[in-house]
């Protein structure tokens, strides 16, 4: 409570004694003098400052000058009155140290004032480097070479007065709004075209894996814009890097594809060049080339809706159309190194992976919709269905292993889920034939009853004619 | 006469032969609510799992088993026994105890949780959910917390 | 059919067993009319579908757990652990659906033979009262599984209860034990199931069985001009009709079971009560009030559905102080007579459109989609088929 700022009771201070000084000022009559203070022309400023992080801010601390005014009601009524359409206010004279609205350029400078002072930044926990970390960052090499005030300076990112802290959802730099907050300028054409950069890249951000994550699920652990670039030091990761970037998350995926061949090749564009969207995208349109299991399940299910008799190719196709359109999208690329596709043997290899995978997911979303078959009629498959996570755990892992581009490695791990699916079919297999000897002990039952009813009838018949005498 | 003896005879053979037939039915009935009644195997429908093999595993070592239909781990440490889901909260991968390491390892996407549960590095968005161990004499049970 | 000889000097030195055996003698050996035929057996079979629900119930009680958590659980071991759960489970599932029917065929019978004339009124209001509690058993026990199609079943089942006039809401709330349909509900389901209904029903069957056997069964003559056939001409209970009874019995084993392997009862997905699966209809028992209710919209359209649904139950209940006249043979009431045929026609074709309500169906290669209220529409061939086409 001590060091912590407490910022509501400051403001409820800070109020009570704004309301105590109106009445004060209000309730005495025949002064001659009113007092103003900043809020009473910047309304707006003030009001968002008050709900800010920076709310015990003085307005003097950025903008300079003194806090309070004493002027005459005629001065008052001057600069406070309503303006007729066309009229000027005079200029208001804010007194010594004014600095008034700091220019773009200085903006940097003037947060650093305190933002990279280790003594005034270590009770809030704050790191420092931030200013520094700017001038590292495109932005800060722009407008430190061709002074061009144009690139992105603090309050682009964080706003002025209404500044927010990051795990705010009314902060610019929430990670939900992030896209956004980047977009206000990396999306707009004009001022892209005037820095040569491409304007797509928000909205392929936005239709990639990750946008879907972060609009369509609400993840907010779904990476951002400043995830790869950064934020302060702001700047593309490059392709040598890219592996990097992207292994923060995809540590396996980044480790496999380490072994593969392409790793070692400089000319490849790493991550990127097979899921960044195509040779027509800018590497945002960052897309999976595997489904997750239970939209493969789906697929599957769909197709076999409409066409139970589909060959293994077809469903092959159904569940897994993705692989051969990213990787013809991405052909085009290919043939910066490959530079003969047709009579390269690399294709065919790939494509061999490829399909041993597909192969694979076929497999499992056929064991899967049998046991779902199966477990929704009257047999108890627990069991099977606890094996059976085993094979989903290969399924997954395959994604990340198909990046060594090893196909002895991949088809090892094909096997094992292989296997188990073959198990799991085998034993589900069993269990219905168990049920079906259920079937095939109805047709003694039936004899039985049938004779034993009989019997019964005919010794109905015959003690109804000892006992029953006709109707006379 | 013969007619009549005929008839007695008759009338003995369906007398027998309904009453084979009432005993295999009041059989057909019986025997299996009977057997119906013999506790099965595999215990109750509760949520009370045995680990079989616990007291064969050594320090370290972790056994996979089924509490509800869910994958299960339950690993020895030095002062007793732990159990944690077995799935991995990132995609549902099961995910291994690496007994010299001490932690669990995901082998889907490479998450890492500690001997706790707890996150270490990876993709995992929480924690594996921990699962209530119960030592009665010998005998070592797991159940849903 | 005697004691063993112990047995009956033991009790005949502590009882007056003259008066026990009397009394057994008469009624094992009563004789029923001589004209009591095949269609007289739609009682003793719901007779013997009710001893057949005791014990079978009584069994799956023995495993089957009633709480959120373990129902559907305790339903899973039964089915798949227990030795021969399965086929108890079944033949008690298939068993409440025979035993409705059975009962409903009794009360066809009974009413087309005018059997419920004076004197067997009372008889007959007990009947109603037996067919009553036997359709709540049903609604009851349907819950007791705990899967998503029970679990919806009952919430939209209980929601009409809300319509009842004036305590609609506070029988809802009574029925589900709160708000929704939880826990609780389930325990008071099961409670009900398992201890109220099975005592009232059996209570309600003897006093049904002693009054049955109090006038005996009846003949299609006119009231009061019912002539005294010979005693000797009349069929005694035992053995002669118990050997008949033995045929529908053994018949009854071997349907139950055949249903029972061929058509299962699936266990379905537990209950989640966040998520409603598609196309939610009751017991085929309950389709006729279930579409009846749908045609009665507006502010005053719910008190009227619960009336609509309640009269042709107060109708059945009360009918023979209504239809006062002599004749028993149908030929001769053709009032009456037609005005049953109407109420069964209207009973079966409500039920059907109820069964088929937000469905599609092909009928002379044509497909038709019905909506809520039953109407069908004529579905373009080439439209691709909809989620709602089966279920």
């Amino acid at each position: 409570m001590i060091h912590a700022p407490h910022a509501g009771l400051r403001r409820r201070i800070a109020w009570a004694i704004l309301v105590c000084a109106t009445i004060l000022a209000a309730t005495r009559p025949g002064y001659a003098e009113e007092k103003a203070s900043c809020k009473t022309c910047h309304t707006k400023q003030v009001t968002l400052l008050a709900t800010s992080v920076h709310n015990s801010f003085n307005c003097q601390e950025c903008h300079g000058g003194p806090s309070t005014y004493s002027l005459s009601p005629d001065e008052m009524a001057r600069y406070t009155r309503p303006t007729a359409p066309g009229e000027v206010r005079p200029v208001f004279q804010h007194g010594d140290g004014f600095t008034g609205k700091a220019k773009r350029a200085d903006i940097p400078n003037l947060c650093g004032n305190c933002h990279a002072d280790v003594e005034r930044m270590n009770p809030y926990g704050i790191p420092t480097d931030q200013l520094s970390a700017y001038w590292t960052s495109g932005h800060g090499k722009t407008l430190k070479k061709t002074g061009d005030d144009r690139v992105a300076v603090c309050i682009d990112c964080h706003g002025s007065h209404d500044i927010f802290k990051t795990n705010e959802v009314t902060s610019r730099t929430y990670p939900a709004n992030v896209p956004e907050t980047c977009g206000q300028c990396h999306g707009n054409a004009e001022l892209m075209g005037d820095f040569d950069l491409p304007v797509a890249i928000v909205d392929e951000y936005r239709r990639s894996v990750h946008g879907k994550l972060l609009y369509e699920q609400g993840d907010l652990g779904a990476p951002t814009c400043a995830t790869c670039h950064g934020s302060h030091a702001a700047a593309p990761p490059g392709f040598a890097s890219v592996r990097t970037a992207c292994g923060q998350c995809h540590q396996l995926e980044s480790k496999f594809f380490a072994t593969s061949i392409h790793a070692s090749q400089e000319e490849h564009k790493g991550c990127v060049q097979c899921h960044g969207g195509g040779p027509d995208a800018n590497y945002h349109l960052i897309e999976r080339i595997t489904k997750p299991a239970s939209a493969l399940i789906q697929k599957y299910k769909q197709l076999m809706a409409v066409d139970p008799n589909a060959t293994g190719e077809e469903v092959a196709e159904a569940i897994h159309p993705d692989p051969k359109r990213i990787i013809n999208n991405a052909i085009e690329s290919c043939t910066e190194c490959h530079e003969d596709l047709e009579d390269d043997e690399s294709l065919p290899k790939l494509f061999e992976l490829i399909d041993s995978i597909a192969a694979a997911e076929k497999k499992y979303v056929e064991t899967a919709s049998y046991l779902d078959e199966v477990g929704r009629g009257v047999l108890l498959i627990d069991h099977q269905r606890f094996k059976f996570e085993d094979a989903r755990t290969h399924l997954i892992a395959l994604a990340p292993l198909q990046h060594t581009l090893d196909l002895d490695k991949v088809s090892a791990k094909v096997k094992e889920l292989d296997k188990i699916c073959d198990e799991v079919d085998q034993e589900l297999t069993d269990l219905e034939t168990n049920l079906n000897r259920r079937y095939a002990a109805l047709a003694p039952m039936w004899g039985f009853c049938i004779v034993f009813s009989i019997a019964l009838y005919a010794k109905f018949k015959q003690l109804k004619k000892k006992y029953v005498k006709p109707l006379p | 006469m013969t007619q009549q003896s005929n008839e007695s005879t008759r009338r003995g053979f369906l007398d027998v032969f309904i009453g084979i037939c009432s005993a295999i039915t009041a059989a057909a009935v019986t025997i299996p609510g009977l057997m119906y009644l013999w506790p099965a195997a595999k215990g109750g429908a509760g949520g009370e799992v045995e680990v079989k093999g616990a007291k064969n595993l050594a320090k370290g070592e972790s056994e996979i088993l089924q509490v509800k239909g869910k994958a299960v781990l339950v690993v020895r440490t030095s002062s007793g026994f732990d159990a944690y889901s077995a799935i991995c909260p990132h995609l549902g991968c099961l995910v291994k105890w690496e007994g010299v390491r001490k932690e669990f390892l995901c082998p889907c996407h490479a998450a890492v949780f500690d001997s706790k549960g707890r996150v270490v590095s990876g993709p995992a968005p929480g924690p594996l959910s921990p699962y209530k161990v119960k030592e009665v004499g010998d005998k070592v049970f797991v159940s849903a917390v | 059919m005697n004691a063993p000889g112990w047995l009956q000097r033991f009790l005949n030195e502590r009882y007056n067993m003259e008066v026990a055996n009397t009394f057994i003698d008469k009624q094992m050996h009563k004789r029923l009319p001589p004209h009591t035929g095949w269609l007289h057996i739609f009682g003793s079979l719901s007779l013997l579908l009710f001893i057949s629900q005791t014990i079978t119930g009584i069994l799956l009680l023995i495993y089957y757990r009633p709480t959120p958590d373990e129902a559907h659980a305790s339903i899973q071991y039964i089915t798949g652990e227990a030795h021969f759960g399965w086929l108890y489970r079944q033949v008690h599932a298939w068993g409440a659906s025979l035993m409705i029917l059975g009962l409903t065929l009794h009360m066809i019978r009974t009413y087309f033979m005018g059997s419920y004339k004076k004197p067997r009124e009372l008889t007959w209001m007990t009947g109603v009262m037996i067919f009553v509690v036997t359709i709540t058993f049903g609604f009851t026990g349907y819950l007791l599984p705990w899967n998503q199609i029970a679990f919806w079943a009952t919430t939209v089942g209980t929601e009409s209860a809300a319509k009842v006039p004036y305590i609609g809401g506070w029988l809802q709330y009574c029925l589900r034990g709160g708000d929704a349909v939880t826990g609780e509900t389930l325990s008071r389901f099961f409670v009900v199931h398992v201890i109220i209904l099975p005592w009232v029903l059996t209570g309600l069957i003897a006093v049904h069985l002693f009054l049955m056997r109090a006038t005996n069964l009846a003949t299609m003559e006119r009231v009061g001009e019912e002539k005294k056939t010979p005693e000797e001409c009349g069929i005694p209970f035992f053995p002669v009709h118990v050997a008949k009874e033995g045929v529908v019995a053994v018949l009854l084993i071997a349907v139950l079971v055949t249903l029972s392997v061929l058509s299962p009862w699936e266990i379905g997905e537990p209950a989640n009560p966040l998520s409603t699966p598609p196309h939610i209809k009751p017991e085929w028992y309950f389709l006729p009030s279930y579409q009846l209710l749908k045609y009665f919209q507006g502010p005053y359209g719910a008190f009227m559905g619960i009336i609509a649904c309640s009269v042709p139950f107060a109708l059945l209940f009360f009918w023979p102080m209504l239809d006062r006249g002599k004749e028993r043979h149908p030929r001769k009431r053709p009032l009456a007579v037609g005005f049953g045929l109407i109420g069964l026609i209207s009973a079966l074709a409500l039920g059907y459109l109820g069964h088929v309500s937000g469905l599609e169906k092909s009928y002379f290669g044509a497909r038709y989609h019905f909506s809520e209220k039953g109407w069908p529409t004529r579905i373009a061939d080439d439209a691709p088929p909809s989620d709602s086409g089966g279920h």
